[in-house]
């Protein structure tokens, strides 16, 4: 080990530093001078040793020193000790580091920041949990990683980015036990799900919640496992959802739109309605809207609107420049649903160019939800790809294919308004608003907040925020605090901001110029442990490098040592005392 | 020792042993409030009763020692006597001590010396009379006493049979200690009918027979002003003050809850919620054991059934019996006769449940075959004022009849019962025309006697109509026209044959006479004078057909006019020229047609009266006048629960926080989402109830912080579960795509059609 120098951590600025030192050891000597009293030299050399331990304080002198090493092996936690002995054993001058959490092995030396292992350690291994995102994007170097034992407890968990209310969703997710187990969701109203295995080992499970208002909530999962319970906050996001604009234009009346018209405006929908009653004559509608003229389509028009039902004869009765701008407009996102009455019509339909088959049978079983209902439906089978929305075994019943931005959808389900007659309105909903919503128009904010970490999210670790602005200068405000972002290099109107979350629980980013919300849950370390830990494997395992680092070539630690503050305080203690004994002498 | 000094002596000791005195009285008046409250423990009483009692009993020992010791008269000379009696060494000379020196006579100065010498060494050994030990002890033996009875004695219990019941009050301001509920009994009286005794509520949850009368005493710990009781849904109830504890009597017929309030030094107190739950008296329920619904019974059959009836209710029954209803005969001749029949067995109604019998004797009531038979069983409880009622559906028993069975068989064989009296207009045309076409084929005879033929059934057509017009055959218009043979037929041969070629065939209208007249060609032939009549303006001469009043007047025109058509058709077919005959027969056609659309219309104006048809506009095609219509609406449905739903998030809120607060915004949040949870709670109290309870405990600040945030996690969850399921909503789904991704996705798109 050779010392190579010394090098200074200063506390304020150097210049500072420098002008009040220079002034502070004018004004001492010049005092000292003037006291008529004996020992006048050994006085300015206490002086003298006055302002160098002060400067010692400030500046934090460290000495450098310089070690020879054939690459570290960094130990994190849960390494296993036997990849460590087989790594020593293969090349035995490799330096052993170790992380202050992980358990201690030989004579590994504890790191005492990763700061260090920016700074020209030549890191080859990474054995255990594995390195922090942050910390591998500042590491240049790339290095081997052996992940360690993964914990007990949840490592995955996918669940929706957004939960709606009054929908049953699945969260699913996979549990490590150690022997008979149980997971349980418990909501605000209790028990939502939960789902037990006798053996231990690697279970995959799938739970459901069902949030009804909209809201933040915390849900809580308790895991037990082997008689030990655990119990982690799971934040749930319930999101009320914007209100379409819908355009129904229809050649007669019928229930079938009738009732699909009331489901919709009812629940805020905002819907324009064109019936055409004799020759040129028309009943217009407008639910929760402006009137609007729409006795032609137009692109202005269709642009209004978010999705757009048609009955066939009133498809087929278009014009040809009102057909080519409908294509156009599906092409720019607008959804067109087309409703059919005849097996022929489908099969022909322009918009909806799919190859279909003739099928026996034009009744059906259709399973929704609590109970199973016969509805009557167009003998058709689709052969061609299609999101399926309604399926049964040898068919698909309703669905849509996409059009450029715009999607083209088909219900063959035939009188659905009987469930709404039937007062069935749970049943009725689940058949129409999966196609509606999938179907319509997706919005297209001009603003966007997105957080790249995935959950869980933990107290003092950084939080990387993108923000799509297309603004001049877009400003980003965490809890009301405005948070520096920087525009992307590359790319226009993507902008970066890092936080560092500083207690558990809800969070929320908001944008200065616009309403763009962004709420975020911060988890206690102590939770979601085993799920993080099985994040970190798959980051590291990513970034490991297989085969690199062959040359196993001599590399230079260079280490830093502080000199110890306390030495330049009794320095500054002893001077100051031999001054203050000086005239007692 | 100087004389003074000895004095001074003297004073202490006394002023030692008032002490001494006062210490013993007061261990004693101790020792007495101990014994006092031990004793009132036992008994029960309340706390204002106990502070009297121990200060009487303090005053009274006090008083009684003072009296005894004299302690307000001990001066210097009681006590010197004290000394003289008890101390002989002082030789009754301790009172020169306190004499005045100066006034003393030698001796009895050397005397004074003496006893102050006497009193120097006799003073330590002076005892002052107590009682100090023995009163300590007394006064330990009572605490021993007052708290053994107290840590081992069960919770006081009330000297009647009711039951006290605790219910801890929920206090507006917990600062002070506001009076209490020491005592509660609530006693219910179920309706007599239900025969269920009086009983005690072990709780203040009640769960009641419908129409109980309910009786709440309540004892307070201290004074109050104002006790109610509020009944969820109505008004408050003041509790009467009989005998220092309150009461009220209330009939309970809803389901609900109520709650006890007080006012306790201005200050408003009130009990939490408590539940009422009705137990409905139900309908009786009757079953028919061994019936089935429709029995029919063949002339074999034994014509004695047994019916057997199971009635039960939850009270007791009083009345029960069997509504038979006999219907004889068919058709318009159906008669009914209604019986109401007791059951047999058992004699009379009463219990619980009941197997009641009765034996129908059809016979005996009267059934001949093809008659049916009607009933139901019909039951009624005890309950008052109005009892409830059920009856069975209703069951048949019919009898079967032979005799028309056998008519039922043989209907294919008989004749058709529906003649065809006459050939329409529209047949007569077709024939018509039909014999003109055929007319080469046919011979000359048979042409005519088929165009004669016809020219009858135009005829009989005609006569049929005119018998709606009121004209009695062809009493005025036409003349009849009967052939010859026809006559010579009618008086021989007319019984033994079957002949159709006749106007009064099957005997449908009754038979008149023809009125002969001389035949004339001319069917229109009036007596000229008639229209003359003065009278005919006035009289209303029903038997003239020109009179009748069967149609309005435009019908009768118009049948009148088609009457004279047929006149006319008929005459050509008569004289064997059909082609001539058939234009007047397309017009009686036209004209019948028309009247028959006349008389729909009349049928209709009875309930709607439709607007004048203009015919020039009818299918005209013509939409000028028709315009678009528009029509704005808003539908949006509230939404349900609003303050709940902003109360939920604001405990997920409270949950969050390590030490929840509720500040006075958040406890108005609170209050309004009470108010909507007692809108359910009213309906359903047992699931709810608990829920608004507690609501009301956290914004009264009734609850402890350690407990707040459980009680928080028990509100949310009840008003998770108010909140409906409901129907998913489709909803706008954000895509975001930077102006980047767009632009790439159109170069896509752009490639493809390339």
């Amino acid at each position: 080990m050779i010392d190579t120098g010394l090098s200074i951590q200063p506390i304020f600025s150097l210049s500072i530093i420098a002008i009040v030192v220079i002034v502070l050891l004018a004004f001492m000597i010049w005092k000292e001078w003037q006291r008529k009293i004996k020992y006048r030299y050994a006085r300015i050399v206490a002086v003298i040793l006055i302002i160098i331990s002060i400067l010692g304080l400030l500046l934090q002198p460290v000495v450098e020193r310089e070690r020879e090493s054939h690459g570290v092996v960094l130990l994190t936690p849960h390494y296993k000790a036997y990849v460590a002995d087989s790594l020593l054993k293969a090349s035995p001058k490799l330096t052993l580091l170790r992380t202050a959490d992980a358990t201690p092995y030989r004579d590994a030396t504890v790191l005492d920041n990763f700061y260090d292992l920016y700074q020209g350690i030549n890191l080859h291994f990474v054995l255990g949990d594995g390195l922090q995102e942050y910390v591998v994007h500042e590491i240049k170097a790339p290095f081997q990683f052996y992940k360690g034992e993964l914990p007990t407890g949840i490592v995955t968990w996918l669940h929706p980015s957004d939960f709606k209310p009054n929908q049953v969703q699945k969260i699913q997710g996979t549990l490590r036990s150690n022997g008979a187990s149980q997971i349980k969701l418990t909501g605000p109203g209790g028990v939502e799900d939960s789902v037990s295995f006798t053996q231990q080992g690697s279970h995959d499970f799938a739970l459901s919640l069902t949030p009804k208002p909209s809201g933040l909530f915390v849900y809580s999962v308790v895991i037990e496992d082997d008689g030990k319970s655990v119990t982690q906050k799971f934040p749930v996001e319930v999101m009320e959802g914007k209100k379409l604009n819908i355009l129904f234009i229809q050649n007669y009346p019928t229930s079938e739109m009738r009732y699909l018209k009331n489901f919709l405006s009812e629940n805020g929908h905002a819907l324009a309605v064109r019936s055409k009653i004799s020759k040129d004559k028309f009943r217009y509608e407008y639910a929760n809207r402006q009137s609007l003229r729409i006795d032609r389509l137009s692109p202005q028009i269709l642009n209004e609107f978010d999705l757009f039902f048609i009955d066939q004869e009133s498809l087929e009765a278009l014009s040809k420049n009102e057909k080519s701008v409908l294509e156009e407009s599906v092409r720019h996102g607008l959804g067109l649903l087309t409703i059919y009455h005849s097996k022929d019509k489908v099969k022909n339909s322009a918009f909806l160019s799919l190859s279909m088959r003739d099928i026996a049978g034009d009744t059906v079983n259709v399973n929704l939800g609590s109970s199973t209902l016969t509805f009557s439906v167009l003998p058709l089978a689709v052969i061609d790809v299609v999101e399926p929305i309604a399926l049964t075994k040898d068919r698909v019943l309703s669905g849509f294919v996409n059009k450029g931005a715009g999607r083209i959808a088909f219900q063959f389900l035939q009188e659905t308004y009987r469930l709404a007659l039937e007062g069935k309105k749970m049943e009725y909903a689940s058949l129409w608003s999966p196609l509606v919503e999938r179907t319509s128009r997706t919005q297209n904010p001009k603003f966007k907040i997105e957080i790249e970490q995935p959950f869980p999210r933990f107290v003092d670790e950084p939080l990387n925020v993108n923000v799509i602005a297309a603004i001049a200068r877009p400003q980003l405000m965490n809890d009301g605090i405005l948070i520096p972002l920087r525009e992307d290099v590359v790319i226009d109107d993507f902008w970066h901001g890092t936080i560092w979350a500083d207690e558990s629980g809800w969070h929320q980013f908001t944008l200065k110029q616009d309403s763009t919300k962004r709420n975020y849950y911060v988890s206690s370390p102590n939770e979601w442990q085993s799920l993080h830990i099985s994040q970190l494997h798959k980051f590291n395992e990513s970034v490991s490098q297989k085969n690199s680092n062959s040359n196993k070539s001599l590399s230079i630690i260079k280490e830093q040592h502080p000199i110890s503050l306390f030495v330049f305080f009794i320095i500054f203690l002893l001077s100051a005392g031999f001054l203050w004994l000086v005239p007692k002498l | 020792m100087s004389t003074p000094e000895a004095l001074n002596r003297i004073t202490s000791l006394k002023n030692r042993y008032l002490t001494l005195r006062w210490i013993e009285l007061f261990l004693l008046a101790g020792a007495a409030v101990f014994f006092v409250w031990a004793f009132l423990f036992l008994l029960n009483v309340s706390l204002l009763m106990k502070i009297s009692a121990s200060v009487a009993a303090v005053v009274l020992v006090i008083t009684i020692g003072t009296v005894r010791y004299r302690l307000f008269q001990w001066s210097n000379k009681e006590f010197i006597q004290h000394l003289n009696s008890n101390y002989p060494q002082l030789e009754e000379s301790a009172d020169l001590l306190l004499s005045d020196a100066d006034l003393l006579t030698g001796l009895q100065k050397l005397q004074m010396q003496k006893t102050v010498q006497r009193f120097d060494s006799i003073y330590p050994e002076i005892k002052l009379p107590n009682v100090l030990p023995q009163s300590l002890g007394i006064f330990v033996l009572c605490a021993i006493a007052y708290f053994g009875l107290i840590s081992f004695t069960s919770p006081p219990i009330e000297a009647t049979e009711e039951a006290p019941i605790n219910i801890a009050p929920v206090i507006d301001n917990p600062a002070k200690e506001s009076a209490r509920i020491s005592f509660l009994s609530i006693s219910v009286a179920p309706p007599s009918y239900t025969q269920i005794k009086t009983f005690t509520s072990s709780t203040p949850d009640l769960k009641v027979p419908e129409g109980s009368e309910v009786r709440w005493t309540v004892k307070f710990s201290s004074p109050v002003t104002h006790p109610k009781i509020f009944l969820s849904g109505k008004d408050s109830i003041d509790l009467r003050l009989v005998n220092d504890q309150y009461s009220t009597t209330l009939n309970l017929n809803e389901s609900g809850f109520y709650e006890i309030q007080w006012t306790d030094h201005l200050k408003v107190v009130r009990s939490d919620y408590y539940k009422i739950e009705i137990i409905k008296d139900l309908a009786p329920k009757v079953v028919v054991d061994n019936l089935n619904q429709f029995t029919r019974l063949s002339l074999a059959d034994q014509r004695k059934l047994t019916l057997q009836s199971t009635l039960t209710d939850d009270y007791g029954l009083t009345k029960a019996s069997v509504i038979a209803t006999i219907s004889k005969g068919s058709g318009e001749s159906v008669k009914f006769r209604e019986e109401r029949l007791e059951f047999e067995k058992p004699a009379s109604i009463s219990g619980r449940k009941i197997n009641a019998e009765l034996k129908l004797d059809l016979n005996k009531l009267g059934m001949e075959p093809g008659d049916e038979l009607y009933f139901y069983v019909e039951t009624l409880d005890n309950k008052v004022p109005s009892p409830n009622h059920s009856r069975t559906e209703t069951f048949f028993i019919a009898l079967q009849d032979t005799t028309q069975q056998v008519a039922v068989e043989d209907e294919g064989l008989g004749v058709d019962l529906m003649p065809e009296y006459f050939r329409s207009q529209r047949q007569i045309i077709i024939d018509t025309e039909k014999l003109l076409k055929e007319r080469k084929k046919r011979t000359v005879q048979e042409f005519k006697s088929t165009s004669n033929e016809l020219g009858y059934d135009q005829k009989v057509l005609r006569l049929r109509y005119g018998q709606f017009l009121g004209e009695e055959f062809e009493g005025q218009i036409g003349k009849v026209e009967v052939p010859e043979e026809d006559d010579d037929h009618e008086s021989t041969i007319e019984k033994f044959s079957h002949v159709h070629d006749k106007e009064n065939e099957h005997n449908l209208v009754a038979d008149k006479k023809p009125v002969t007249t001389e035949p004339s060609h001319d069917g229109e032939q009036k007596d000229p004078n008639e229209k003359e009549n003065p009278l005919e303006a006035f009289a209303h001469n029903h038997d003239d057909g020109e009179q009748a009043t069967f149609f309005v007047q435009s019908v009768r025109a118009k049948l009148k006019a088609a009457l004279a058509v047929m006149w006319d058709a008929e005459l050509y077919l008569r004289l064997f020229e059909p082609e001539k005959s058939l234009p007047y027969q397309y017009t009686a056609l036209k004209l019948l047609k028309e009247i028959s659309n006349d008389s729909r219309i009349y049928v209709h104006r009875t309930g709607f009266d439709p607007p004048p048809l203009k015919e020039e506009k009818r299918l005209s095609a013509d939409l000028t006048e028709i315009y678009n219509s528009t029509v704005t609406n808003k539908l949006e449905q509230k939404d349900l629960f609003p303050e709940i739903k902003k109360a939920l998030q604001q405990i997920e809120f409270l949950l969050e926080q390590p030490n929840p607060i509720l500040s006075s915004d958040k406890k108005d949040q609170f209050r309004k989402a009470g108010q909507e949870l007692a809108t359910v709670a009213l309906e359903e109290p047992g699931q709810f109830l608990d829920g608004l309870s507690l609501l009301k405990k956290v914004t009264d600040d009734a609850i402890s912080q350690g407990e707040l945030s459980i009680a928080l996690i028990a509100i949310q969850n009840i008003f998770w579960k108010v909140l409906p399921q409901q129907p998913i909503v489709p909803k706008k789904n954000e895509l975001i795509l930077h102006p980047l991704d767009v632009q790439f996705l159109n170069s896509l798109k752009q490639l493809q059609h390339d």
